[in-house]
């Protein structure tokens, strides 16, 4: 049991000059369960893959615990890890493959018994409901049971940390959800810290103690989902975290002499702000779908056409177009009953602002929406 | 219609490559079974009335045979096993090791060294006849099985070296990544991936085997008499005077029938370890 620090830590792979991972800086704290998040390629299975000492690492320094294992054997480290394809040892069965981590260790010198480990394997096949498979071997296993087994291996023994490789990626979603909740009491029952690594953020903002949300090797923000998906730092994680995605616009900022206003011209809306100012002239205006208010079409609001709309259950999506404009918004399914045309308003206290040049979130709190006002009306 | 001609063709094309690479070791057959008296009768013909087996009684030395045949064929016949199967065991251990690094460390060294392994391949043994006799005689080897194993390993081992590493790049490396997660050395999360190599190594062994069994300039040079293989000891059959063409043809057959053996009983380790090693 341990955190993990990673320190300035780079990765250039050695036949390219490109560094896949950048200047990273991660404080994972004993017991935690971090998830680290990003689309695909981004470099999430290259950092896990360097704490766990499969790869080398480029720059910077890695600590597990209070030791610095950048140039210790994967052996000698300590952790667990569940890979993407779980990596199940082929010719030996379920009970080898559990078996095998304990095969391996001493402790103090003294090898595990037989009957040692065969109580140990026992126990923990009963935990992940593998015990009735343990003379099969892995070709022999559904994709369900085989991340069982990977997970069971991983458990055997008690490392100081256990690192996760996308473990639900290859499940079909009803097992998927089941899953998630399973390794998260897992994570309670062993109180050990957890690296887990997704490119799904309906998997990170349920799992997660805290999110790291990556792009491009570059860490964009480490806090809670809570954090993350009310305050993302960047366009970036805003865009990533939320499902369906934010809504953006494209918006100029008008600077009056006791009033700073943002107007979003294609919806002709007019954002009041009460805070500080933003040097620049043109910035983008975030809204979640969820934080869009329908009304029907007499009722005051910015009036859209229904393009189509998806029914997810209790909530409906209403894909919006007006001219070019395209937005997406979330309603109760009940509440919507197929028009084609409606009104909608936006909640105030929900909106992002982001700086177009450096992307990062301004830190803006809007107090109050004007619907209907057009630019040229502003700025008489 | 169109397919069934195609069919009719193929298989007679096939019949007359069988019969064709066949015919040669039906003639040692018939010859071998051959009475002396009727060796020299002419016309020869290829099937013959009357069956005996006098040859490979005097080859294995049953009933009045010629004691000093017997004993050479006994000598020569151990000789070869010994030489085979002894270089067959070293080429494996070090082919698995070799390949193993050669596949999964590509730094630049290691790439040359391979392509320099790959290099020795191609060198006719008899450049290096003369300069291999000196060594021989250097280090008091000359007509020992020792001696004879050293130079079928130097010659055959790149072969095999080559086999095993294609092997083991069709390996996933997650598999040994694991092992060491799960705190196995270099050395045993590779034992623990040799079941999936498996095989590779048959098709490498049965390739060194049979190639080692086949040998005849090497062991003609380095191996004369003490150490005289099978090869070579057929050839001292034939006397000044005469040549006896049935004793020779029932030796042929004990040199043809570990190869053929091996060859039907490990023939589909032998396929699939050339079409995913060497020729790919
Ligand atoms: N062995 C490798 N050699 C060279 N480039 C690699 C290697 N492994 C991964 N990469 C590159 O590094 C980047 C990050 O990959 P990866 O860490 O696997 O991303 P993720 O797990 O987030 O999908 C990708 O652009 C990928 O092409
Ligand atoms: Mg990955």
């Amino acid at each position: 049991m341990a955190g993990i620090l990673l320190n300035h830590v780079g990765k250039c792979y050695k036949n390219s000059r490109e560094y896949v991972v950048k200047d990273l800086n991660l404080e994972i704290q004993d017991k935690e369960f971090l998830v680290l998040v990003g689309p695909s390629g981004c470099g999430k299975t290259t950092v896990l893959r360097m704490i766990a000492g499969l790869e080398e690492i480029t720059e910077g320094e890695v600590f597990i615990g209070e030791q610095k294992v950048n140039t210790l054997e994967p052996k000698d480290r300590d952790i667990a890890m569940v890979f993407q394809n779980y990596a199940l040892y082929p010719h030996l069965t379920v009970f080898g493959n559990i078996a095998y981590p304990l095969k391996q260790r001493k402790i103090k010198g003294v090898k595990y018994s037989k009957k040692e480990i065969k109580k140990t394997v026992e126990e923990i096949s009963i935990l992940l409901k593998v015990n009735h498979l343990l003379s099969r071997y892995p070709k022999e296993l559904s994709g369900g049971e085989r991340q069982r087994v990977a997970l069971a291996r991983a458990m055997v023994r008690e490392p100081k940390a256990f690192l996760m490789d996308e473990p639900l990626s290859n499940l079909d979603a009803q097992l998927r959800s089941v899953t998630r909740s399973e390794i998260l009491k897992l994570h309670r029952q062993v109180q050990t810290t957890f690296v887990y690594v997704t490119h799904d953020q309906t998997e990170a903002l349920t799992m997660g103690n805290r999110i790291a949300v990556m792009n491009h090797g570059v860490v964009q923000q480490i806090d809670t989902p809570y954090e993350v998906f009310y305050h993302p730092a960047n366009l970036f994680v805003a865009k990533f975290i939320g499902s369906p995605a934010m809504n953006f616009f494209d918006a100029s900022v008008n600077k009056n002499e006791e009033k700073t206003s943002i107007v979003i011209e294609e919806l002709g809306v007019c954002l009041e702000i009460d805070s500080k100012t933003p040097k620049e002239e043109k910035i983008i205006a975030g809204i979640r779908p969820e934080n869009i208010i329908v009304t029907e079409a007499e009722k005051n609001g910015v009036k859209m056409q229904v393009d189509h709309s998806e029914l997810m259950g209790t909530e409906t999506i209403l894909h919006l177009i007006r001219n070019d404009l395209e937005l997406r918004c979330k309603v109760p399914t009940e509440d919507y009953r197929g028009e084609k045309e409606v009104n909608i308003q936006f909640d105030k206290e929900k909106i992002h602002f982001f700086s177009k040049i450096t992307e990062q979130n301004l830190g803006l709190c809007c107090s109050g929406v004007r619907i209907g006002c057009l630019p040229g009306v502003l700025h008489s | 219609m169109c397919k069934r001609k195609r069919l009719c063709a193929v298989i007679i094309t096939s019949v007359l490559i069988i019969i064709y690479s066949i015919l040669p070791v039906g003639w040692m057959i018939r010859t071998s079974l051959l009475d002396k008296s009727e060796l020299l009768k002419s016309p020869a013909r290829f099937l013959i009335k009357e069956i005996s087996i006098d040859n490979y009684k005097q080859m294995l030395g049953v009933g009045e045979a010629n004691i000093l045949t017997s004993r050479n064929f006994k000598t020569a016949f151990f000789n070869s096993v010994k030489e085979a199967l002894l270089s067959t065991l070293l080429i494996i251990v070090i082919a698995v090791l070799a390949g193993y690094v050669f596949a999964r460390v590509k730094t630049r060294i290691t790439q040359i060294l391979f392509v320099l392994l790959l290099v020795t391949m191609v060198l006719p043994a008899y450049s290096v006849m003369l300069p291999l006799y000196r060594i021989m005689i250097g280090l008091n080897l000359l007509d020992t099985v020792t001696g004879v194993v050293l130079i079928y390993v130097s010659a055959f081992m790149p072969l095999a070296i080559w086999i095993m590493r294609s092997f083991f790049e069709s390996v996933p490396t997650g598999i040994e990544e694991s092992a060491w997660i799960d705190g196995s050395s270099r050395i045993k999360a590779m034992l623990l991936i040799l079941p999936l190599a498996m095989p590779g190594i048959i098709a490498a062994a049965i390739i060194s085997f049979l190639s080692v069994w086949s040998q005849y300039a090497i062991p003609l040079v380095f191996a004369s008499s003490d150490a005289q293989p099978l090869t070579v000891f057929l050839t001292t059959l034939s006397g000044k005077s005469s040549v006896n063409f049935g004793l020779i043809s029932a030796g042929g057959m004990f040199t043809i029938l570990p190869p053929v053996i091996i060859v039907i009983f490990l023939n589909r380790f032998l396929v699939s370890g050339l079409t995913k090693g060497a020729v790919k």
